[in-house]
């Protein structure tokens, strides 16, 4: 966290000079200590969790990929005579971990045509425009792609 | 300069007819969750079409992070207010299950 904090610090200062490096150590490393002491951040953990990057930047490429598709499918949808035939699915995720079911939400929301109305648990409650969308709810390709961030 | 423009100009053609689009499906689309699919185009390809056009622009390393930042901001905050609003929806709509089908799958 103190790399991303320190990263975060030169992009904002837009150079990468002494004092924006010694400044940017001294409040990154601040906010570290902080989070450590009262937010129960635990840099093993963190750090530990780098081997799942790889797996989380694939999940991320396929993330964009997807939204771009999806948004040329709404297009398709909005220039096309008559109404929708939306639908609300509900279904189970076999997902573990809570973080990794709220990235699929988010991502679920993220691409048009599909969004996460709610998530309790392990259920997930999804809105549809079309029943066109529902396919890669059934193939539920994000839940797949997360799981192997999981295992990774 | 004018290549950089030249290159921009697609990305910048492409964000306006999202975006136009956008508005045609928000007034197309009769249901309040339905118009929401039509509003999320314009956070996810419009913006990101924008930002890659203003990147092109500008060329530099800096400001291209700081609007690689904008998006990834967009992208987390986006999907709470879409959370937000569909479940005031579900949550207050008396008659929500007439404009939808209903699948379970569980």
């Amino acid at each position: 966290m103190f790399l991303i904090l320190l990263a975060l610090w030169l992009v904002f200062a837009g150079s990468v000079s002494v004092s924006n490096l010694l400044l940017g150590a001294v409040v990154s490393g601040l906010i570290t200590l902080l989070c450590t002491r009262f937010m129960g951040y635990d840099p093993r953990r963190f750090y530990g969790s780098a081997r799942k990057l790889p797996a989380l930047l694939r999940y991320i490429a396929y993330l964009l990929r997807e939204i771009v598709r999806e948004n040329f499918d709404v297009l398709r949808f909005i220039y096309r005579r008559g109404q929708p035939q939306s639908m609300l699915v509900r279904f189970k995720s076999e997902l573990k971990s809570e973080p990794l079911r709220v990235l699929v939400a988010n991502s679920i929301t993220l691409t048009p045509g599909t969004y996460t109305v709610r998530l309790e648990g392990d259920e997930f409650a999804v809105h549809a425009l079309d029943e066109y969308f529902q396919i890669d709810i059934e193939h539920s390709a994000f839940a797949g792609m997360a799981r192997k961030v999981e295992e990774a | 300069m004018t290549i950089r423009v030249i290159l921009a100009i697609p990305f910048l053609a492409l964000a306006v007819f999202v975006f136009f689009s956008e508005v045609l499906g928000f007034y197309k689309f009769r249901y309040v969750m339905n118009r929401m699919h039509a509003a999320a185009m314009g956070d996810t390809l419009g913006i990101g079409c924008v930002l890659i056009a203003v990147a092109i622009l500008t060329g530099e390393l800096v400001p291209i992070l700081k609007l690689a930042l904008i998006l990834v901001f967009m992208f987390l905050t986006g999907p709470v207010v879409t959370h937000l609003i569909a479940g005031a929806e579900v949550a207050t709509h008396r008659n929500a299950g007439q404009e939808y089908r209903e699948v379970d799958r569980r």
